[in-house]
């Protein structure tokens, strides 16, 4: 079988990986049309360039758009986590600003947290080619968003330039802030390399046929994070709790199972049945 | 839910079909009135395969030709059966409303 030279040139309008893929199938679809038609269809050439041309432009731009909303929505959690009306009260010294999220901007932080979330969720784990995969790669991205917005704060709540006493007042990380210079390209390195390194568990956690798998990885992963966020959460030598408290702890764990929970039912719930 | 999509589900309603099996049978039970392109069907067939609603059921090679069947799941054929009673619902109302609107000019 021979397809015409019209449905050849049309179908190099899709990306490469699908024409390999799906190619030969739509070859066939489209000679049985001719069969019956007694000649190539300029309906059906045009039809696949339009289409072919929109999975490339969305294959191209999703990820990547989606993936600067997160990372321009993690920056605003970030700076939404400052009161700045308390910047003098906890001022240490010169260049060193302290601020902390424990005011009404918590909330605006944690809204733009879930912002991140869903766009992580829609772009590069959004990808996965069915729903029950997409509902476990969403649950590895809720870790990933979540240390995303905790991590800064973690990092320079043991090390500030100056006055080691701040992290008492914390609550929701991030808060602490020295020296723009310094803190903010830090900050950035930090996010990222949470980022990655999460998300290379969420495409490990991707890959695995069994739903059931998916969902036990994924609460490994609450398991793991809610582990992570503790590890630190010892008393220091005043006897305050430092980062977060047990009780915020307890709460995202309980989040993050919960949500566990539910995409392991809905996985299960979807799966085709009658296999 | 999209005119391709609902009558793609429909024609897998009754039985498995290949690619151009769904567009000939799209045409007939929508009287020739949807006339799917192949790039449109296999628009809709990934989209619908990726949310489970349809499962690709087998291939076969026929005259060198690729023909790879797909069936619909439970779950698809409870979606279309739900889009099929919300459009009767539909269709109720306007009736409805035509009646009270004739009623209504003819007193």
């Amino acid at each position: 079988m021979r397809t015409p030279r019209l449905y050849r040139i049309a179908l190099r309008a899709y990306p490469t990986a699908y024409r390999a893929a799906r190619g030969a199938e739509l070859a066939a679809t489209l000679a049985d049309g001719d069969a019956e038609r007694g000649r190539p269809s300029k309906r059906e050439a045009l039809a696949l360039v339009g289409r072919g041309l929109a999975m490339r432009v969305r294959s191209a731009t999703a990820p990547a758009g989606l993936l600067v909303a997160a990372a321009v929505l993690m920056l605003l959690a970030v700076v939404g986590g400052f009161d700045w009306a308390d910047t003098a009260y906890l001022s240490y010294g010169p260049g060193l600003i302290v601020a902390f999220g424990d005011g009404p901007s918590w909330a605006l932080q944690v809204a733009l947290g879930v912002g991140a979330y869903m766009a992580i969720v829609a772009g590069p784990f959004g990808a996965a080619e069915s729903r029950p995969r997409r509902l476990a790669a969403a649950w590895f991205a809720a870790p990933v968003a979540i240390v995303i917005l905790l991590t800064p704060g973690r990092l320079f709540q043991h090390g500030p330039p100056d006055g080691g006493a701040v992290g008492e007042f914390l609550r929701w990380a991030p808060a602490v802030v020295a020296d723009w210079p310094v803190t903010a390209p830090a900050c950035a390195g930090a996010m990222l390399a949470t980022w990655l390194g999460l998300s290379a568990l969420g495409r490990l956690g991707q890959r695995h046929r069994e739903r059931l798998l998916a969902g036990f990885l994924a609460v490994l992963g609450a398991v793991v994070v809610a582990r992570i966020w503790l590890l630190p959460n010892l008393p220091d030598e005043y006897g305050n709790r430092s980062v977060g408290d047990l009780g915020t702890a307890a709460l995202l764990t309980a989040g993050a199972v919960l949500v566990a929970v539910v995409t392991l039912w809905r996985a299960w719930r979807i799966a085709p049945r009658g296999r | 839910m999209s005119q391709a999509t609902f009558y793609v589900l429909a024609a897998l309603l009754g039985e498995r079909l290949h690619g151009y099996g769904i567009i000939k049978r799209v045409a007939t039970l929508s009287g020739g009135s949807v006339k799917l392109t192949t790039g449109t069907l296999y628009g809709a067939l990934d989209r619908l395969v990726g949310q489970g609603l349809v499962v690709a059921d087998g291939e076969e090679e026929v005259d060198g030709r690729l023909r790879r069947y797909y069936r619909i799941s439970d779950e698809g054929a409870e979606a279309v059966r739900e889009e099929a009673a919300r459009m009767r619902r539909a269709v109720r109302a306007v009736a409805r409303g035509s009646r009270v609107t004739l009623e209504g000019r003819t007193r």
